[in-house]
């Protein structure tokens, strides 16, 4: 089969999986909401303001439609979020997506925070691994990894407010405006993450380094400092960038964590609030958009690797 | 550290505080219920090891006790974990065809969650409760096991012992149990050693948020989230669940590190 | 004359293995304009022989004695920086492993005008076009698209014609050759020869050829040494040592390559793991007499530049 053809059939089958995928996470969201629908009609019987008597509880669940055939309601639901209607809460009464809406920015915020953050101290430890002949990086880093995967991202949180706000007064938990308040939830989120991605990274320099071309560089006369920046780099984030969707998902689900415990305002917490007290449209929604962001982040990602990485995908061509 | 320690240190370090979490509270009759208010909020001492809460309740056996909770769940987690996902993975494995391709969607379809937030949606449709998030927890995680012993199935079906067995009249589950399943063993326990950790994370994450919402039976990440409010006055109630929790999910990270070194060669053969 | 490369009784041994010296006594002169190869069997030291010019022996690799001089400078023991430009200007390596010898992310021509603008400082457009025109000389077709391709997107062959275009580029005066053509096909490999003599020929340049494959250093080299475990067992211009060798091992070497109707001759490697009293190669060789278990033979001239270690011989 020729290159292009290989090519095309590859995007065409990205696509038909991506599609797939986006159906499997929208029926599975169905299905998640289909277990609470007794409650569903009843719940809007309360919130009427009306007497949750059973005839007043099958009225509303015509009135939903809730009584015809699952796929009909699959159906009617996806053509409704498809528009943005993903329902309405039951507590505030506002459409689920207006209450995500205000929200998300804040999200957003302490998520590219985390992220860059982590990112940057990865660099720096990681090349530090490197190029620090005392080892006393290295070792660093491996304590980080170790510590880091044994606490929890509450207990982070908690002992930074702890040690931060209470006992060294530095900064003022109460307001959430400031500058200062905002250091803390991104460095939680931040050390949630680095493990994580620390390891990868300094795997794949180490992989990295003892790969013949650094020998050949090293051969032709370049310095440790240059072959580092210039060369190992670029092909050490490979690795990276293909857990990176991973990281971007432990990202968005410690972002709940973080965001629920320092009073953030951002959707994660929302959708903690909104759990407790059974605000199901807001749950349902809440997923459905996360896992839709999800997937096309990382197609996102995935192709953006596919690009910068042309090599780690070699189709099965003839060599000249 | 050598892999050697690492098992060792790791296990015995894990088993130590599992078994304490067992045994004391039945030798000793402690009472993690019993609500004594004139002895609320006291620190650490000789009398009271961990202190009291705001209830007056003793520390040390919410601890105790709440650690046969969580670590009890997060076993049971990992068991079930453990069965679903290599059930999945011979499946679909072994069938293939429309039913890998089916199971593969499946999986597809869970791993497109970020991971928290599809347990958080499950736990928060089916109700703040223990058993809950078990369930939770158990349909987010299986997929680990299931692209693992599917990649094995697959290559282990293609060796010719196999065919030699079909050859010869084994059927499919005699085949699945004799060959396949016993060279599992290692892969998926080491897996499962390696999961106890995230799992006791996860449950404690989820019980934290209010999740596990159960006045009767403690849980360490219930307890951190209890002691916020008294962070100021009774610094020991945060510490000592969290460093517990940290101390275990060390050693159980410890241990699974240590297993997956030793096994490594041998899964590099695959 | 004065020789370019001067490497006198250098002996190396790797801390992994501390007993056993990989390179024991090794001496040789190199002069300008020359193509010296270096003969033997994987595992004779004279890859290690070659990274040690170049001071590129990992932590582990130690010179325990004996001096290496280039142009009049001692090449041991030196700081980076002075390493760093050295390499730069005036030596060059060639590498076995041409499929791995590339950055795997960066396209070859990034790769060659970086190298290019390293060595001689001048801008990355100019850099290009020199690249361009050189790959050009050197018989390559379709430059452009060469220089735009992934390592992974070419053949073991090109790579390393690209590779050597790449040393050539730099100009300098001594280029080493480890195991050049070892990894490809015959076709490949005559490319390459053929380019190297080529560049000898043209340039004056000095070649230090490694191989385990008598017809490659037949093809190039003036003058061939050699080695077995170690030690140079033989030295003397090619033709001469083609047409009549004199140390056993040599003969096996040259029926082998001859196709030489003595297989009785031409032996397995045995196994030595430590060093035994006596001539290295006593355990294959078939004419060996008493002296030879209890001292190892030390390297005499013979007649005419050729020398030789044996007793039988000598």
């Amino acid at each position: 089969m020729s290159y292009r053809k290989q090519v095309k059939h590859l995007w065409i089958n990205g696509i038909i999986s991506m599609m797939a995928v986006l159906f499997g996470v929208t029926a599975l969201v169905f299905c998640m909401s289909q277990f609470v629908r007794g409650d569903i009609a009843e719940a809007v019987v309360l919130q009427r303001g009306l007497e949750p008597i059973p005839q007043q509880i099958e009225l509303v669940k015509e009135e939903l439609g809730l009584n015809d055939s699952l796929p009909v309601q699959y159906v009617r639901w996806v053509s409704k979020a498809l528009q943005g209607d993903l329902g309405t809460s039951y507590r505030t009464g506002q459409p689920v997506w207006y209450e995500l809406w205000i929200r998300f920015d804040k999200t957003l915020a302490l998520a590219f925070s985390s992220a860059t953050v982590a990112l940057l101290v990865t660099l720096f430890l990681g090349i530090g691994s490197i190029t620090d002949r005392s080892g006393m990086i290295r070792r660093l880093c491996s304590v980080l990894i170790m510590v880091g995967i044994s606490i929890p991202t509450f207990v982070i949180s908690l002992g930074f407010i702890y040690l931060f706000a209470i006992r060294l007064q530095w900064v003022n938990v109460i307001h959430s405006d400031s500058l200062g308040q905002k250091i803390l939830p991104v460095l939680t989120l931040t050390l949630a993450i680095l493990p994580a991605s620390l390891k990868v990274f300094q795997t794949s320099l180490d992989e990295q380094i003892k790969q013949l071309y650094v020998t050949v560089l090293k051969s032709r006369g370049y310095s440790l400092h240059h072959i580092l920046y210039k060369d190992v780099l670029k092909a050490s984030l490979a690795p990276w960038l293909t857990q990176f969707s991973m990281t971007l998902g432990h990202l968005l689900g410690g972002s709940v964590m973080v965001e629920t415990i320092y009073g953030i305002g951002g959707i994660g917490q929302f959708m903690m609030s909104s759990i407790l007290n059974r605000d199901y449209p807001v749950i349902s929604g809440y997923v459905l958009i996360m896992g839709i962001i999800f997937v096309l982040l990382h197609q996102l990602v995935e192709l953006i690797s596919r690009v910068l990485y042309p090599y780690r995908y070699v189709l099965k061509r003839n060599r000249s | 550290m050598s892999h050697q320690k690492k098992i060792w240190l790791g296990g015995v370090g894990f088993a130590i505080i599992f078994g304490l979490c067992l045994i004391l509270p039945w030798l000793f009759n402690m009472d993690a219920q019993s609500v004594h208010l004139e002895q609320r909020l006291l620190p650490v001492s000789f009398t009271h090891l961990f202190g009291t809460d705001i209830l007056g309740r003793s520390q040390l056996a919410r601890i105790l006790v709440g650690g046969k909770t969580t670590l009890g769940l997060a076993i049971l987690a990992v068991i079930m974990t453990g069965t679903i996902g290599v059930f999945m993975g011979l499946l679909s494995g072994y069938c293939e065809g429309w039913v890998d391709s089916l199971i593969g969607w499946m999986m597809d379809t869970l791993l497109a969650f970020p991971n928290m937030i599809l347990a958080l949606g499950i736990a928060g449709m089916l109700g703040p409760s223990l058993h809950n998030i078990l369930i939770a927890v158990v349909c987010v995680s299986w997929i680990g096991y299931a692209k693992l012993t599917r990649t094995l199935t697959h290559s282990l079906k293609s060796k010719s012992y196999i065919k030699i067995a079909r050859l010869s009249g084994a059927n499919h589950a005699q085949i699945i149990y004799r060959h396949i399943l016993r060279q599992l063993v290692p892969y998926v326990s080491v897996l499962m050693a390696m999961d106890i950790g995230v799992m006791i994370l996860r449950i404690a994450g989820l019980s934290f948020l209010g999740l596990g919402a159960s006045a009767l039976q403690p849980e360490w990440g219930m307890m951190v989230q209890e002691s916020r409010r008294y962070m100021a006055s009774a610094p020991w109630l945060l510490l000592v669940p969290s460093g517990v929790i940290f101390l275990t999910v060390g050693f159980a990270n410890l241990f699974g590190e240590g297993l997956t070194e030793r096994f490594d060669p041998r899964r590099l053969e695959l | 004359m004065n020789p370019l490369l001067s490497i006198k009784d250098v002996s190396i041994y790797y801390t992994s293995a501390r007993h056993k010296d990989v390179c024991q006594n090794i001496s040789l002169n190199l002069y300008q304009g020359e193509c010296v190869g270096l003969l033997g069997e994987s595992g004779c030291g004279k890859s290690t022989l070659l990274k040690s010019i170049q001071g590129l022996l990992s932590d582990e690799g130690v010179i325990r004695r004996g001096s290496i001089d280039f142009a009049g400078e001692s090449l041991v023991d030196l700081d980076t920086t002075r390493y760093q430009a050295i390499r730069t200007r005036d030596i060059a390596m060639v590498f076995q492993d041409c499929m791995n010898a590339f950055n795997p992310s960066k396209r070859i021509g990034i790769q060659a005008v970086e190298l290019y603008v390293h060595r001689f400082g001048i801008n990355k457009k100019e850099a290009k076009q020199q690249v361009m025109s050189i790959l050009g000389s050197v018989g390559f077709q379709e430059v452009h698209r060469l220089m735009r391709s992934y390592p992974y997107q070419l053949s073991g062959g090109m790579l390393q014609r690209v590779g050597l275009a790449m040393v050539f580029m730099i100009h300098p005066s001594l280029i080493l050759a480890d195991e050049p053509t070892s990894a490809l096909d015959v076709v490949s490999a005559q490319h390459i020869l053929a380019m190297l003599k080529d560049y000898i020929e043209t340039t004056k340049g000095t070649l230090l050829l490694t191989s385990h494959q008598f017809s490659v250093v037949s093809a190039i080299c003036h003058r061939v040494l050699v080695m077995y475990e170690g030690y140079v067992v033989e030295e003397g211009i090619t033709s001469d040592i083609l047409s009549s060798p004199l140390h056993p091992y040599t003969i096996n070497l040259v029926c082998c390559a001859t196709y030489d109707d003595h297989p009785t001759r031409c032996q397995m490697h045995a196994e030595i793991d430590s060093m035994p009293s006596g001539c290295v190669f006593q355990h294959r060789c078939h004419i060996k007499k008493e002296i030879c278990s209890k001292k190892q033979p030390p390297l005499i001239e013979v007649a005419g530049g050729r020398k030789v270690a044996c007793f039988y011989v000598t």
